[in-house]
């Protein structure tokens, strides 16, 4: 799988994220979050905007299970759940869905977010996946 | 109602192939020489130009370099980019161009090249999907419309044979049609046959990208009398982008075509029921069934009930993509929604051969761009409003 490459705006989330927290820029005037990462609230024009933490919990919105990868680093990877997940905070984020069999990922499985960092690379930006709250892990 | 007095009076369409070994260049210039010459104009009297750009590490001043290859002096040019749905987009703007006093009579041109003049496809850094989408797998246009089809059957239970019946459909219109890629016929059963790609999308259910082009001539409609064929109005439209990413996407089963279609019709004075033909973006199944549903031809959430049962035909309630579509003639990448355009007009004239509609006097056209992003909606008719 390949890392973000975080930009000048996003690299407050990635920081956040690599520390274990998971937050998301929301706007202190209009409460209106945003993901991804910007400078100023697309809503109300406030800048700027505060990385707020989030639960972490979240509902599968939709998911679709990827058999054929066009990414070649995603290749090894394939089938894998490609998942929009519903923050209970109402924000959408694409993510995969790991601990269980992909086919399994439904509509309204409750999920939770896990920070997943590189072994190898301590520089690079973790990823945000998400495994069923009912999983084993 | 609206200032609009303007019409389709030209239209060219090359045959798909797989491959070119043709220039961007020309392919444009075949497709708009042939354009120009349907319309009955030479250089010397098309003074607009609106292009489609070349893919991604194209240079800059694309529309002039083009104007100049094809011997055009306009004084009304423009880059359009909607995704597929740029060739509807390009009619209202040339429509508004002439309406403005700007140009009277606009060609419009659009093509695709896959072989050694293809530009590079780079990846561009910086791009927010790259650390929204990209990390995450995204196979770009397929995964997020195989996100939709997923969250279609979680809300109303729209099945996998459903979705198929709308290639099905879309192949018996396709078989009477000679630059079809695919005009075999195929059942249900046979579409699910093939291999899955993103779930629950099959293979046969993704359009395929190819080479080709088509273009378009947007005339005054003070002009029309003189033209040799009989012309398309332009009688509404409406356009809308609500998001570029999948997740962004306010909503994934209820897209901006709600919008867009209500306006053109509102525009049009037309309700859906009044259209004799829908010829609707489709690089993939539930893309038709979504627009269907949002356009308000079938109630929403039972587009899957509707396709099942519909014949697409030309004698059917609703013909739909008569000439197979894009699932069909293949995706001549950003050219592919022209083929709807070109299909609706000659819906219009009268010369669609064995799938011409009879009496076919209104005609809805959807351009789908991106992810849902970016929606325009027109409505043609054969008589001037």
């Amino acid at each position: 799988m390949r890392r973000p490459t975080p930009t000048t705006t996003s690299q407050p989330f990635w920081d956040a994220a690599a520390g274990g927290c998971l937050s998301y820029p929301r706007c202190p005037s209009c409460s209106t979050w945003h993901n991804y990462p910007r400078l100023w609230c697309t809503r109300c024009l406030h800048a700027p905007l505060e990385q707020t933490p989030v639960s972490g919990l979240g509902t599968v919105y939709a998911a679709t299970v990827v058999h054929r990868a066009t990414q070649p680093s995603f290749a090894q990877l394939v089938p894998y759940a490609h998942t929009v997940v519903e923050l209970d905070e109402g924000i959408r984020v694409v993510t995969i869905i790991t601990g269980c069999p992909s086919e399994n990922v439904t509509v309204g499985m409750r999920v939770h977010a896990v920070i997943d960092r590189p072994d190898d690379d301590e520089a690079a930006a973790p990823l945000i996946l998400f495994t069923p709250t009912d999983a084993p892990h | 109602m609206s200032a609009l007095h303007a019409a389709i009076t030209g239209i060219a369409e090359r045959a798909a192939t797989p491959k070119t070994d043709a220039t961007h260049f020309e392919l444009l210039a075949s497709v708009g020489r042939s354009a120009m010459l349907d319309a009955g104009l030479g250089t010397g009297e098309v003074d607009g130009l609106l292009v489609a750009p070349m893919m991604a590490g194209a240079p800059l001043t694309q529309p002039a370099m083009v104007a100049e290859y094809l011997g055009l002096l306009p004084a009304y040019c423009d880059l359009v980019d909607l995704g597929g749905a740029t060739a509807a987009g390009m009619v209202w703007r040339a429509a508004a161009a002439i309406a403005a006093g700007a140009c009277q009579h606009v060609l419009c041109v659009l093509a695709e090249t896959i072989g050694p003049w293809s530009p590079d496809r780079t990846f561009w850094r910086g791009l927010p999907r790259n650390e929204a989408e990209l990390v995450y797998g995204s196979t770009g246009p397929t995964s997020a419309y195989a996100l939709a089809a997923h969250r279609h059957a979680a809300e109303f239970g729209t099945t996998n044979e459903q979705r198929a019946a709308v290639l099905v459909a879309q192949r018996r219109n396709a078989a009477s049609n000679p630059i079809a890629l695919y005009r075999e016929p195929l059942d249900v059963a046979a579409v699910l046959a093939t291999p899955i790609v993103s779930s629950p999308l099959r293979l046969f259910e993704i359009v395929r990208l190819v080479s080709g082009a088509a273009a378009f001539v947007v005339s005054a409609g003070d002009t029309v009398a003189d033209r040799p064929l009989p012309a398309a109005w332009l009688l509404g439209f409406a356009e809308r982008i609500s998001h570029a990413g999948i997740a962004q996407m306010p909503d994934l089963v209820r897209t901006p075509v709600t919008d867009t279609a209500k306006r053109a019709f509102a525009m049009a004075g037309v309700y859906a029921d009044d259209i004799d033909v829908a010829e609707v973006y489709d690089c993939f199944t539930i893309t038709v069934i979504l627009t269907l549903e949002d356009a308000g031809f079938c109630a929403k959430g039972e587009g899957g009930a509707f396709v099942e049962t519909a014949d697409f035909g030309p004698r059917s309630r609703l013909p739909v993509n008569t000439n197979g579509g894009q699932l069909c003639m293949g995706q001549a990448g950003i050219a592919g929604g022209a083929t709807h355009v070109v299909q609706a007009v000659r819906q219009l004239r009268g010369t669609a051969g064995d799938v011409q509609v009879p009496a076919c006097g209104l005609a809805f056209v959807n351009g789908n761009g991106g992810a849902f992003s970016e929606q325009c909606s027109l409505v043609l008719g054969s008589s001037a409003p």
